[in-house]
């Protein structure tokens, strides 16, 4: 899988977990930037990431997310794997 | 000066050196935390704002400590603006409480400007800009230290004000109970809009204890074991759902043993998530602190031992026994005292009590009143009884209210959006628990699309407060007496 279809995999999730299927997120996108994105969504992004792409991301992976560039570049560290 | 600021002042005088608040990497010593909170309040000062209440808008930075003090200082009071929920709802607030100034940092400037104009905003990079203003002095201790929003059945939410001398009632027992020092590293992952954060705060800063601030944004549990496991932060407040998360993401395998203190609060603790949490943090004590925002943070404390076990019930802790200044009384519904093991409803009174809700006499006589020797009474709504080992336990609610990660939530003010938003009578919230975690359902009568009606629920509410999921159906189940069949809606629905 290349980075670009991870992205669309990745907004994919997004758009099914927000109920919204208008949404696009970039690499500097952060819980700031939606609404309703709070601790439980969190959870059902990283919950839903595992189960799109068949990986498994624990808390101190979490811990160092701080936008949606980390998480792409995570899910390609973890499928190159 | 109040004594909470007093307390404060003394360690910026022995030891201004000493680090007062740590937030990611960023951090400020005692002496840096005033001079900030000195410079905003006379900032505050010659701005020459009509007489109310400053806004603090959640920036969850530095600078937004520094600025409770500084309404302080200046002899007002705060009311926290929390930026995760919605601008209707912020707007009531400021609107309802007559908020006169915000303090915010310049990148939310465009947001605070939709509550009040730009002459009323207090940036904070303006001012640290200082104009030679004296500070205002000694401030009565009936003044109003903060007033608090809350979730009000009817929709209109509850502005909860709290004096100086309220808050000087709990800390008195904090200090006793909690005593802390130079050594310390006490956690505050708690919004400020979410009283247990004023706990924290002022339990640390009174006793010249280091403040540890997570981030606040994605996964407040996983950002809250990163900050105590980066900066050894040995006094921990949690609400118990944090543990939900870390026990999901695998986290609970890394040993925290520098925790010695860890308090839950904001929802009921079940005993095993204790249990789960001292097999992490293996040398932490652990209390249950239970108490509405009404009664200033917390009106009873429990703390665990060998008996606890036996003294559960439905699984869950008992909230112990009441603080120093809170007096308590377990009535049944003409106001009588039960008995030992009777169930009954939790009456609080004392000096942490408040007086009454902003602008609601009528709310306020429901649940508020002076006895004959003057003390303030509140009543709860909470159901509990006194065990054996007079140990009061908690057993549920007499109302519709709920706790959502620690967030007081009317099923009633969620169902009243929602008619609003469906123009019809005919929906009905649940809360439903799931795998240790509450989360709200909510069925509408008709063709509605979900995620329309998510966002637009979204608008009016904070997050905690908008469904997990909307459920459409062609007709709301009734049973016999014709009211809705919330029984059969939660087996057909939630339960898997």
């Amino acid at each position: 899988m290349n980075n670009e279809q991870i992205f669309e995999k990745v907004n994919q999730v997004f758009r099914v977990i927000f109920k919204n299927e208008s949404i696009t997120v970039n690499r500097e996108t952060t819980a700031k930037d939606i609404a309703g994105w709070d601790s439980i969504t969190h959870l059902d992004i990283i919950t839903g990431m595992e189960e799109a792409f068949q990986v498994e991301i624990t808390g101190f992976e979490v811990m160092n997310l701080n936008n949606v560039g980390d998480l792409l570049d995570l899910l390609a560290q973890k499928l190159a794997e | 000066m109040q004594a909470v600021l007093k307390d404060i002042f003394q360690t910026v005088s022995v030891s201004p050196n000493r680090k007062a608040l740590i937030i990611a990497s960023d951090e400020w010593s005692y002496a840096a935390l005033w001079n900030y909170a000195t410079a905003y309040s006379k900032w505050l000062n010659a701005r020459a704002l009509p007489d109310g209440k400053i806004g603090i808008y959640t920036d969850n930075c530095k600078e937004m400590y520094a600025a409770i003090l500084a309404t302080w200082l200046a002899g007002r009071s705060f009311i926290p603006l929390n930026h995760k929920f919605p601008k209707e709802r912020l707007k009531s607030i400021t609107e309802e409480s007559g908020v006169v100034g915000i303090f915010c940092l310049e990148s939310s400037q465009a947001n605070c400007l939709e509550f009040l104009p730009q002459e009323a905003l207090i940036l904070y990079n303006a001012a640290t800009m200082l104009p030679n203003v004296e500070l205002s002095e000694s401030l009565a201790s009936e003044d109003l230290a903060y007033t608090l929003f809350t979730s009000g059945s009817t929709g209109i939410p509850k502005g909860i004000p709290i004096g100086h001398r309220h808050l000087q009632a709990l800390l008195e027992d904090m200090k006793e109970r909690y005593p802390l020092g130079e050594n310390d590293r006490v956690l505050q992952a708690f919004e400020l809009s979410f009283d247990v954060s004023i706990a924290c705060i002022f339990t640390a800063w009174v006793q010249g204890a280091t403040l540890v601030v997570p981030d606040l944004n994605g996964i407040t549990a996983i950002n809250a074991f990163k900050a105590i496991y980066d900066h050894q932060v040995n006094f921990v407040t949690l609400p118990p759902s944090a543990l939900f998360y870390l026990r999901r993401l695998r986290m609970l395998s890394m040993p925290l043993p520098w925790v010695t203190k860890t308090i839950f609060t904001g929802e009921a603790l079940p005993y095993n998530v204790a249990l789960e949490w001292k097999s992490c943090a293996i040398n932490t004590s652990v209390d249950n602190a239970y108490g509405p925002t009404e009664g200033t943070v917390w009106s009873l404390i429990y703390a665990l031992d060998e008996h606890t076990e036996e003294q559960t019930i439905n699984g869950l802790c008992p909230i112990g026994k009441p603080t120093r200044h809170v007096q308590m009384r377990i009535v049944d519904d003409k106001g009588e005292d039960v008995g030992q093991n009777e169930r009954g409803e939790l009456w609080i009174g004392g000096p942490q009590i408040f007086h009454g809700y902003v602008n609601q006499p009528d709310k306020s006589k429901e649940v508020v009143f002076q006895d004959n020797q003057g003390v303030y009474w509140y009543k709860t709504g909470d159901i509990v009884l006194k065990n054996d080992h007079d140990q009061v336990v908690y057993v549920n609610r007499k109302d519709n209210q709920v706790q959502i990660n620690g967030f007081r939530v009317e099923l009633g003010e969620v169902e009243h959006h929602l008619r609003g938003i469906i123009k019809s009578e005919a929906a009905v919230v649940l809360a439903h628990e799931n795998n240790g975690v509450l989360e709200l359902f909510a069925f509408v009568q008709g063709k509605w699309d979900e995620p329309s009606l998510m966002n637009e629920m979204r608008l009016k509410v904070p997050g905690y407060m908008v469904p997990r999921s909307i459920f459409a159906l062609e007709a709301l189940p009734v049973n016999t007496s014709g009211k809705v069949d919330k029984t059969l809606l939660r087996s057909k629905y939630l339960i898997r």
